[in-house]
């Protein structure tokens, strides 16, 4: 009966799952810098990036020679377009950022523009825990024409030494409370067993 | 918030549940909660912090906390992992309530 009662009023409280379990001190955020490593095996395309919300918010970038994609708005999921050079229209995409489009009328445009998407959910800013010393990070990503990547070929990260060192020390402390739980549960558990 | 707050608000909540739901004297249920969180707690901590997966830490914590409560407690499975999921379930309500309003 009381079990019965334990469920129904976990089914009452529908309410988002965030876990107290997880409770970190506080966050940070990743400053995230994004490169297309072979931007240039393509000399008829050019390319260019466009986020998921409007064009005031995430608008049209073309990508140079460099292959740096530039910096988003942490919202704006960020894609990147290959577009033969002969169809894209710089002059276009300038009024499309100053018109402040919205999404839909930026797909109808690549699309007639036959624009094909080559990159997906790149991101120019992520956050972490205080506990993760990173603090900025350096995607690496190839083009292949025939898929949409979205995983970076390598990363590279800069860290925060002071953050390392303080959570070395956490981490050991962590740990070692863990295995010492650990180890007397299975005391306990294996005296159990010898009982019966 | 700080960290062993944190972790006195996580075995604070838990221990309520196994009062309420568990069978056993008052001192085995605190010691038996404490070495429950002891151990998956810190665990969680680290492998969210640097890896993400927020649900499959989550799934693991209700996991292997089953596993725990059932074998310490000496109760049937189905029982304990129950008393775990709303354990997990009512730490996550009370943890986004508390970071809604600070």
């Amino acid at each position: 009966m009381k079990l019965n009662s334990a469920i129904f009023i976990l089914f009452v409280f529908a309410i988002p799952f965030i876990s107290a379990d997880l409770i970190e001190p506080g966050f940070h955020g990743v400053i995230i810098t994004n490169y297309i490593t072979n931007i240039n095996d393509f000399p008829e395309y050019s390319f260019i990036s466009v986020g998921d919300i409007s064009s005031s918010m995430c608008p049209f970038r073309t990508i140079n020679e460099t292959g740096k994609i530039e910096f988003y708005y942490k919202g704006c999921g960020v894609s990147v377009y290959a577009v033969k050079k002969e169809n894209l229209n710089i002059n276009k995409i300038t009024e499309m950022n100053n018109n402040h489009i919205g999404f839909s009328e930026i797909t109808a445009y690549l699309s007639s523009i036959n624009a094909k998407e080559v990159l997906n959910d790149i991101k120019s800013y992520i956050q972490v825990p205080d506990i993760n010393p990173e603090t900025e990070r350096t995607n690496y990503l190839s083009i292949d024409l025939q898929q949409v990547k979205t995983i970076p070929d390598n990363s590279t990260s800069v860290l925060d030494n002071t953050i390392l060192k303080r959570n070395n020390f956490l981490i050991y402390i962590f740990l070692s409370a863990s295995l010492i739980a650990l180890v007397t549960i299975i005391f306990i558990v294996s005296k159990k067993l010898k009982r019966k | 918030m700080n960290v062993f707050l944190a972790f006195f608000l996580t075995f604070i909540i838990e221990l309520i549940v196994y009062f309420i739901l568990v069978k056993e004297k008052k001192s085995k249920i605190v010691l038996y909660c404490l070495l429950i969180n002891a151990f998956t707690w810190p665990l969680a901590q680290i492998t969210y912090s640097f890896y993400g997966f927020f649900w499959l830490v989550e799934a693991g914590v209700f996991l292997i906390e089953g596993i725990l409560i059932s074998l310490l407690f000496k109760i049937n499975w189905k029982k304990a992992f129950i008393i775990s999921l709303i354990a997990n379930f009512l730490t996550s309500i009370f943890g986004f309530l508390l970071i809604e309003n600070l």
